[in-house]
């Protein structure tokens, strides 16, 4: 993997050659390589550039200020690779776990699943349809209708209460007209869902009333209330103590076999990623089955980057991984 | 949804905003009363005015005005009779009022004005600002009781009644006067000779004009026999030569009581203008409420100024009154082309008072756009705190997209917290403003025994009551200006909201 990064690095190749370093032959169906898995991901790539002048601003005065800033500090900042072709298939009703360490770019490779980031490179493709680089409001039905969302720190609105909460991918889908007429149904069904991930007592509750087990059930409630055919768990279960987060654990399991929801579960703890159906583990930023990577201890794992941990890119990694 | 939502969520938790939203408040509420209470006043004014002036003016001739005014009303009423409701003429002219009181002679610098009372009353509001005829048909006839209290002070007080005979008390206590300053205005008659001696010397010659000059003239002297001998006249004494305001008890007192004796001075007509005398008694007091008409309006009935002042049928102008006052301006238009101006002057009584209702009027502008200023101030603290709040809301703007809100949906959120914000904070300053406006002088009052200081000093204006009008345009212009301010700040913090990226926002732990 290295002498290919740092081919990649010294080439300083465009994104087009780095796609065609990892294009997959054509043979095994790269005009359709889902080819009846509901997620695929091809040669994914991606990168951060650490120190860099944020290149966001819009309009010519954003542009002219961007480009000061570039001339003041004088670089263009350290690029930092966190994903080199990620491959992965995920199967309807499929329960997948990813492993790695800290700053591995586990969380990384969930936000480009989930269209929440867009890869430097490769292709995602999703019910047969190609979802990376889609325009920003198909992205956001997709997440709205398809997707579901659990995170380490729940990310529950504080202002809202926990039906509230549940409610929002629904609030966000239709109008406030919508919201009027059928709030009774939506009530009855957030409430039936509540139930099922055992909340029914703390309908009306404020999160900041609730603990951090129910914190996460509720953000699961909400992740199941738009129906979704995928879901994705970015350490669902990492602010919890080991019972609760067993009991959480349970919970999605119970979903993937009753429901025939799938699931894509970031974590870094073995046990946890264990229960799932397949185990991947993210390693020197690609995807590799759990049996054929080496046993490593986490003092000798070899870093991919020696910075990781000193730039805030790296401090994200560093939480999601 | 959500938008509506989180805003009433966040309306409710952020006290911050809330106290964002007081300044527009207090700014709208200000601006309200402001604008009401100035309003009030230009309108107070304005209809004082009007009242006093009638609604379209014919003048000219100066002080002697033009001849024939019948013609005059009649080729008016040829012209533009379709829009007038009622003219009069009258007859404006300036002259000197003595009253002895006291056994002094006191003389005010006033403006007689003649007219016909029940044809001045229909033009304007007359008969509503005199003091004891108010509501009823005006007139200068001096009635039998008042007859006798003039009577009574002629005699028994002592006070020059014949104009032509200074009282052997009062010439002594002039000479006393003069050294203590007090003015004095000496009544001397032109003897019989002597005016005959300044006709023959008249250095311009014996021209027809002349001719005709010093017939009037002779007319005129004839006249002053008759005068001298006959009753006095009716006449309208400006109320604040009648009365002064006692600073203890604050009511007005009147020292001047009705049918007292009093000495009008006025420039004779013709081409050497002579000082005309003649005796008057008090018959009603003006009270307009505008001091400067109060202090100096005289009226008297216009046959008798034309007597006194020798003008036959003259008029010095022609007020009228509309039916429509919208249509004045064509009216004038019309008038001018008969009347040309040079001679005449025709103007709508706006023109006539234009520099006063002009400052007025740019007066209350400057105020309204200096207090639109506080609000614009009141936008800035609203687009601080509302940056403040997106910077705080940033992780749950990013969950919200994570979850399928899109751009604009984020931007709505803080836009629709800065209309409702906007709307919330006029709504309430409106209120506020109409209740400081429909309790004013409870307010000022209350205000006034507070601080120990008069705010509103009745002795200036003559109100009793702070004049107000609310203008329901004004108010709904300051609440949408006020509204919009709040969303306009709301506008930069709402853009980045919808520029945050989902992913930046989720990576902030916590």
């Amino acid at each position: 993997m290295l002498p290919d990064y740092e081919r990649l690095k010294q080439s300083d190749m465009s994104s087009e050659s780095r796609l065609r370093l990892h294009r997959f032959d054509p043979a095994q169906g790269d005009t359709d390589p889902s080819r009846g898995y509901l997620l695929s991901a091809r040669g994914l790539i991606k990168s951060y550039r650490q120190g860099a002048w944020p290149q966001r601003r819009r309009g010519l005065l954003g542009r002219a200020l961007d480009l000061l800033g570039r001339l003041r500090d004088g670089q263009d900042g350290i690029e930092v690779p966190v994903l080199l072709g990620v491959d992965l298939d995920i199967s309807p009703g499929e329960f997948v776990s990813i492993v790695g360490q800290s700053g591995s770019g586990k969380s990384t490779l969930l936000h480009l699943l989930g269209t929440l980031d867009d890869p430097d490179a490769g292709e995602i493709w999703f019910e047969g349809r190609r979802i990376d680089g889609l325009p920003a409001p198909e992205r956001d039905r997709l997440r709205n209708h398809s997707f579901g969302f659990v995170f380490q720190f729940y990310h529950l609105l504080p202002e809202l209460t926990v039906l509230e909460n549940t409610l929002l991918p629904l609030y966000i889908r239709h109008g406030t007209k919508a919201a009027i007429r059928y709030r009774r149904m939506w009530r009855r069904r957030a409430c039936e869902i509540l139930d099922r991930v055992g909340l029914s007592h703390r309908v009306d509750h404020l999160p900041r009333q609730l603990s951090g087990g129910e914190l996460q059930r509720t953000a699961i409630a909400r992740a199941l209330i738009g129906d979704p055919v995928l879901l994705f768990a970015d350490e669902p279960t990492g602010n919890l103590d080991p019972a609760t987060g067993d009991d959480v654990l349970d919970l999605l399991i119970s979903l993937c076999r009753e429901q025939g929801l799938s699931i894509i579960m970031v974590t870094h703890e073995q046990e946890i990623a264990a229960r799932a159906d397949r185990t991947l583990r993210l390693h020197a930023g690609q995807l590799v089955p759990v049996s054929s990577c080496p046993k490593q201890s986490r003092l000798d794992a070899p870093s991919l980057n020696p910075k990781i941990s000193c730039g805030s890119e790296g401090r994200v990694a560093t939480r999601g991984g | 949804m959500y938008k509506w939502l989180l805003v009433y969520r966040y309306l409710r938790t952020r006290r911050i905003a809330a106290a964002s939203v007081l300044s527009v408040t207090l700014g709208v509420a200000t601006l309200v009363v402001v604008n009401a209470v100035m309003t009030g006043f230009a309108t107070e004014m304005r209809q004082r005015i009007r009242g006093i002036l009638s609604d379209v003016v014919v003048q000219g001739g100066g002080i002697d005005g033009f001849a024939d005014v019948d013609r005059h009303l009649r080729l008016i009423d040829e012209a533009v009779g379709e829009y007038v409701e009622a003219m009069t003429p009258v007859i404006e002219t300036f002259g000197l009022l003595s009253i002895d009181y006291l056994g002094q002679t006191q003389t005010f610098w006033v403006q007689i004005i003649g007219v016909d009372p029940v044809g001045k009353a229909r033009v304007g509001e007359f008969a509503e600002h005199l003091v004891v005829q108010k509501g009823r048909v005006p007139s200068f006839e001096v009635p039998a009781d008042l007859r006798a209290v003039e009577r009574v002070f002629l005699e028994r007080e002592g006070i020059l009644g014949d104009l032509h005979r200074p009282s052997a008390r009062l010439v002594p206590q002039l000479g006393l006067n003069g050294r203590s300053g007090v003015r004095t205005v000496h009544f001397e008659r032109p003897r019989q000779g002597e005016t005959e001696e300044f006709l023959d010397k008249n250095p311009f010659g014996d021209s027809g004009l002349d001719r005709e000059a010093t017939q009037q003239q002779k007319a005129l002297l004839e006249l002053d026999e008759d005068l001298a001998h006959a009753d006095s006249m009716g006449l309208v004494l400006p109320y604040l030569i009648a009365a002064y305001r006692d600073p203890s008890s604050g009511r007005d007192k009147i020292v001047i009581p009705l049918g007292y004796p009093v000495r009008l001075v006025v420039p004779g007509s013709g081409r050497r203008p002579q000082p005309r005398f003649a005796r008057f008694a008090v018959v009603d007091y003006f009270k307009s409420g505008m001091s400067e008409y109060d202090q100096r309006n005289c009226y008297v009935s216009i046959d008798d100024l034309r007597r006194i002042r020798g003008m036959g049928d003259r008029a010095t102008a022609i007020q009228i009154k509309l039916k429509d006052y919208s249509k004045a301006r064509l009216v004038v238009a019309k008038l001018r082309q008969l009347f040309p101006p040079g001679y005449y002057q025709v103007a709508t009584w706006e023109e006539l008072q234009g520099p006063l209702l002009a400052a007025v009027d740019t007066e209350r502008r400057i105020l309204t756009i200096l207090l639109f200023l506080i609000i614009a101030v009141a936008g800035f603290g609203i687009l601080a705190i509302f940056s403040l709040i997106v910077v705080e809301k940033t992780r749950d703007i990013g969950i919200l997209k994570a979850l399928g809100a899109s751009d604009s949906g984020a931007q709505a959120i803080f836009l629709t917290y800065g209309l409702t914000l906007g709307a919330l904070g006029s709504a309430i300053g409106t209120f506020l403003g109409l209740q400081i406006v429909w309790n004013i002088d409870r307010i000022e009052r209350w205000m006034s025994t507070w601080t120990g200081h008069e705010i509103f000093d009745r002795n200036l204006y003559y109100f009793d009551q702070i004049p107000t009008v609310v203008e329901p345009a004004t108010v709904c212009a300051v609440a949408i200006g006020a509204t919009a301010i709040a969303l306009l700040a709301s506008v930069l913090p709402a853009r980045r909201a919808a520029r945050l990226r989902a992913i930046e926002a989720i990576r902030h732990e916590q």
